[in-house]
């Protein structure tokens, strides 16, 4: 019989340990996969490019450190060690905020001494086909927010175009 | 009595358990004080906005000036309050008739720029205290000579002095 009456498979090893076994493999396995940033695809390019981050309504002192950040790096704000990229330009707008009006229309009006502002980065990365990655193999995404951190500054913003 | 046999289940539950301690110390008890060791000395003042407060409160903060404060969120990292600035507390308000957006304050409440002299280290990412990163941006709770704040941000950052 497969498992004996007292729970042991071929009559050997019980059933019990051979779960147990299988439960700390899986954990060590997760572990690793968590930590080791492994994708779990194949990156293939070490690559340089660009991409622009829009960060919304930040007041003066924000843009002065901005400013002083040019040609500086940037990094994931919860993990230094993650390389952002290099700011190499940005271009400040005031900011606007959508208002209802009283008779019921949309305008986009302007916010008082604060800015919009479109940054442009550098970024010595790694390239798999549609995707663009990090050094540390963590994907940027048009459409997702991200927040970076500088010398000077710490913003959050939303990546608006990726390009080579 | 019976001797005390280990099998290889055991051993699996041994070094799980001993893995887990040891990278739990790890993590648990390295100190960022190597970020200090990776930078030059500098003397910086860096300015908190703390808002919300009532004439009274922002009173006590002017009493404030020359008193030592802590800063962060880790105990450890000290400065001066050298300057306080009191203002109306600024909300950004609608007109709903033209559509735009203009400053205006709340009644009888004020809002305190905090400026904090501390000793500090540079690199080429980051400021840092003794263990807290600064930077424009970030959130910096302070206590200290009769006066908190836990929910100001940096709005202000510069070097006062070099290598000490």
């Amino acid at each position: 019989m497969i498992i004996d009456k007292n729970g042991r498979l071929f009559g050997k090893i019980s059933i019990v340990d051979i779960i147990v076994i299988v439960a700390a493999v899986l954990v060590f396995a997760g572990v690793y996969v968590r930590f080791s940033g492994d994708q779990g695809k194949a990156i293939v390019q070490n690559d340089t490019f660009y991409y622009t981050m829009e960060i919304e309504n930040v007041r003066r002192s924000t843009l002065d450190a901005i400013n002083n950040s040019v040609d500086t790096n940037f990094y994931n704000i919860l993990k230094t060690g993650d390389d952002m990229g290099t700011l190499i330009n940005y271009d400040a707008k005031p900011a606007t905020k959508l208002i209802e009006k009283a008779d019921g229309t949309a305008v986009n009006a302007i916010v008082p001494d604060n800015y919009n502002i479109t940054l442009t980065f550098e970024i010595q990365g790694k390239i798999n086909g549609n995707s663009y990655f990090t050094s540390s193999n963590n994907k940027i995404n048009v459409n997702s927010t991200y927040g970076i951190k500088s010398k000077y500054s710490a913003v959050e913003g939303v990546v608006t175009s990726i390009y080579k | 009595m019976s001797k005390f046999k280990l099998n290889i289940l055991d051993y699996v539950i041994i070094f799980t358990v001993i893995a887990i301690l040891l990278v739990g110390t790890f993590l648990f008890t390295r100190v960022n004080k190597t970020k200090a060791s990776l930078g030059t000395p500098v003397s910086l003042e860096f300015t908190v906005e703390v808002k919300d407060l009532t004439e009274t409160s922002a009173k006590a903060f002017t009493e404030a000036v020359g008193k030592q404060v802590v800063y962060g969120v880790k105990n450890s990292d000290y400065g001066v309050i050298t300057d306080v600035v009191i203002e109306p507390y600024k909300r950004l308000a609608e007109d709903i008739i033209k559509g735009e957006y203009f400053w205006d304050t709340y009644p009888d409440k004020f809002q305190a720029l905090v400026t904090i002299k501390t000793d500090a280290y540079e690199n080429s990412k980051f400021f840092v205290g003794n263990t807290e990163e600064l930077r424009v941006g970030i959130k910096m709770p302070f206590s200290g000579g009769g006066v908190a704040s836990p929910e100001g941000f940096i709005v202000k950052l510069e070097k006062t002095g070099g290598e000490q």
